[in-house]
Order: C-alpha cells, then sequence, then structure tokens
C-alpha cells in the first residue's frame, strides 16, 4: 500500500503557550510542523520548506499576519496554500480584510477547540 | 447571482456586519425569521433537507447576494444556508428592506435580476437531479463551482478555494466515494486536473459538452 507522504503544517504564532499546544497537537496526529513566532520568521520557512497549510496569527510583532498574507499570495507556490487565521479578538476589518486577500477559514483562538482544528486541516489536505 | 449591486450594498453596510466560519449555519447567527440577508463577501450554498434526510443543493450565493428574496414572509422552515467559505453577512428585517426598495425603484431591478439568476439556476439544478446521471451531477456542480470561483487565463479555469471531494459530495448530495470515482473519470478523459487543492478545467466548452453528452 502506498505510503502516504506527512504532510507539513506551518504554524505562526507568537503566544508561546498556543505555539506549544497547536504544536503537540499536530504533531501527536502525524504532522511534520514548522514553528515560527513572527511573520519573518514564517516567510524564512515558507521560503525554506513548503508547508501544505498555514496557520497564521493575524495579530503579530514588527510585520503583521495581514501583511505577511499578501506577500505570501504574491510570493511564487503561495498563492494555493490553504492558510487559516487565528484572531485572538472577533476584530471584524482585520478578518473580512483576511477574507478578501483569500483565506481557507478563519478561527477565534478564545473559541478554539485544538482537536477539531486538527480535524479541520486533515479534511483539507487528505 | 454575480455583479456589483452598489445601492444594495450600501443599503445594507449600516446595519451590523456577521463574519462565519466554513460550514456555519447562517441562520443560528440570527434570532428573527423574517429577515434577509446579504451576503458581501464569501459564498453559501443554499439547500433542503427531504424527509429521508438527504440534501439538495439548490443553489450557491455569490458576494453582492440577498437571500431568500423568494419567500414572501422571509419564513426559513425547511430551507437552509450554509457557508461554503468565510463569509461576512449582514441582515435586516424584512420590513425595512422593503421600505428602502419602495424609495428606491431602480434598486427593485437588481432585485429582479438576482431572483431571475437563481430561477434559472434552480430549474437546471432540479433538471440535472432528474434526469442526470452522477457523472453529469459531478460536472454541473464543477461547473457552477467555475462560475463562483473560477479564475481564467486565456482557456484555462482554475477553482480558486480549496474543495475537496468530500466538500463536493456535500453539494451535489452523492457519496465522497461516488465523487471521486467520477472526478477520476473526469481526470483521465483530462477535462480536469489538479494544481495542489485547486481545480484547473482546460477548457470549460469541453467540460460543459461533456455534461449534456447522453452516454459520456
Amino acid at each position: 500500500m502506498k505510503k502516504l507522504r506527512k504532510k507539513r503544517v506551518l504554524i505562526i504564532e507568537d503566544e508561546p503557550s498556543i505555539l506549544k499546544l497547536l504544536a503537540e497537537s499536530f504533531k501527536q496526529s502525524g504532522f511534520k510542523i514548522s514553528l515560527a513566532p513572527s511573520a519573518e520568521k514564517g516567510l524564512e520557512l515558507f521560503r525554506k520548506n513548503r508547508p501544505d497549510l498555514i496557520l497564521l496569527d493575524i495579530i503579530l510583532p514588527k510585520m503583521d499576519g495581514l501583511t505577511m498574507l499578501k506577500i505570501l499570495r504574491q510570493s511564487p507556490g503561495g498563492h494555493g496554500i490553504p492558510v487559516i487565521v487565528l484572531s485572538n479578538i472577533n476584530d471584524h476589518k482585520i478578518i473580512s480584510e483576511a477574507l478578501r486577500i483569500g483565506v481557507y477559514d478563519f478561527l477565534i483562538k478564545s473559541d478554539v477547540n485544538f482537536t477539531r482544528v486538527v480535524e479541520q486541516v486533515k479534511e483539507v489536505l487528505y | 447571482m454575480n455583479g456589483k449591486f452598489p445601492k444594495l450594498d450600501s443599503f445594507f453596510m449600516q446595519f451590523k456586519p456577521m463574519l462565519l466560519r466554513r460550514k456555519e449555519d447562517v441562520l443560528s447567527s440570527v434570532y428573527s425569521e423574517v429577515g434577509i440577508f446579504y451576503l458581501k463577501q464569501g459564498y453559501v450554498r443554499f439547500y433542503t433537507v427531504s424527509g429521508e434526510g438527504d440534501e439538495m443543493t439548490l443553489y450557491i450565493f455569490s458576494p453582492n447576494s440577498c437571500f431568500p428574496l423568494w419567500l414572501i414572509d422571509s419564513k426559513y422552515s425547511g430551507y437552509y444556508f450554509e457557508t461554503l467559505t468565510p463569509s461576512e453577512v449582514y441582515y435586516c428585517d424584512r420590513s425595512k428592506l422593503d421600505q428602502f426598495l419602495s424609495k428606491n425603484l431602480d434598486v427593485n431591478l437588481e432585485i429582479m435580476q438576482q431572483l431571475s439568476q437563481f430561477s434559472a439556476s434552480i430549474i437546471k439544478k432540479i433538471e440535472y437531479k432528474i434526469f442526470g446521471s452522477a457523472y453529469q451531477q459531478v460536472i454541473a456542480t464543477i461547473l457552477d463551482l467555475a462560475e463562483c470561483f473560477g479564475q481564467k487565463d486565456k482557456e484555462e479555469t482554475t477553482i480558486v478555494y480549496w474543495f475537496t471531494h468530500q466538500d463536493i459530495a456535500n453539494i451535489v448530495s452523492l457519496s465522497r466515494e461516488r465523487v471521486t470515482m467520477e472526478i477520476n473519470n473526469l481526470m483521465k478523459k483530462k477535462l480536469i486536473s489538479y494544481n495542489n487543492h485547486f481545480i484547473i478545467i482546460p477548457k470549460l466548452e469541453l467540460l460543459r459538452s461533456e455534461a449534456i453528452k447522453k452516454d459520456p
């Protein structure tokens, strides 16, 4: 039986506790993970090791998530990668802008169930 | 229901927006059953459910659509609206929209256009559902998605959203396994291909003529 290639998820999140929880959830479910605490690092990792999906925090230090998303969408290979944005607050304008740029879905961090996030990612990648 | 309706858009912008994730039930975001929704961004699937629990997708609403216009008193019983993608939706009482329309007769033309497109699509859907094979129904669904999400580059159309076979199965009301089989058939015939998760249609006309073939 053909072995399925392990999918890679790039998680860009500056809150260490959330980054750790997300990383553990995905690792336990058999994903390869790349972790970035900033948008700049996220772009670097995207170019180095093309991920299959990106989880992107909207509010980041220095370069914000929306700017990173715009750059990603204009980068070679960045147009087709599903991105799920994470927001700490139900900020309509920011999420609305993310929709305009093009995302697979969005999550409000205070409402998120990490197991369900993994299941949602599996749905789109497998 | 594609196209910009600026006056209608401005009218709804005075109300509070709602952001919905993909696969969310639109109706659960409001408490009243006599209102009208305006879809600013995203796509919403309108479907009904039979007594046996089978779903039938009747229409996919695109940005700048109002729904449900066709319900006289806007009561939603028996009909469901589910987001296909993350969406931005506005909502107002039917009476407020009626008041606005009575003072802006030109907007009624925009509404009529929406209703015409809606009716034509429903008729086609019912035709495919009754007379079409699973293969034809899958093609019809892919063509619908191309209409909503398609980006054209010369002759090629790319459906720019990450639809899985399960998503397509939900829209067309077939099993995921059946959809996979029919999509594989389409790929063997080179009528569609995939680039990452985006469906690519090399020539839309070829796919359309495949849908109406008697023995595909």
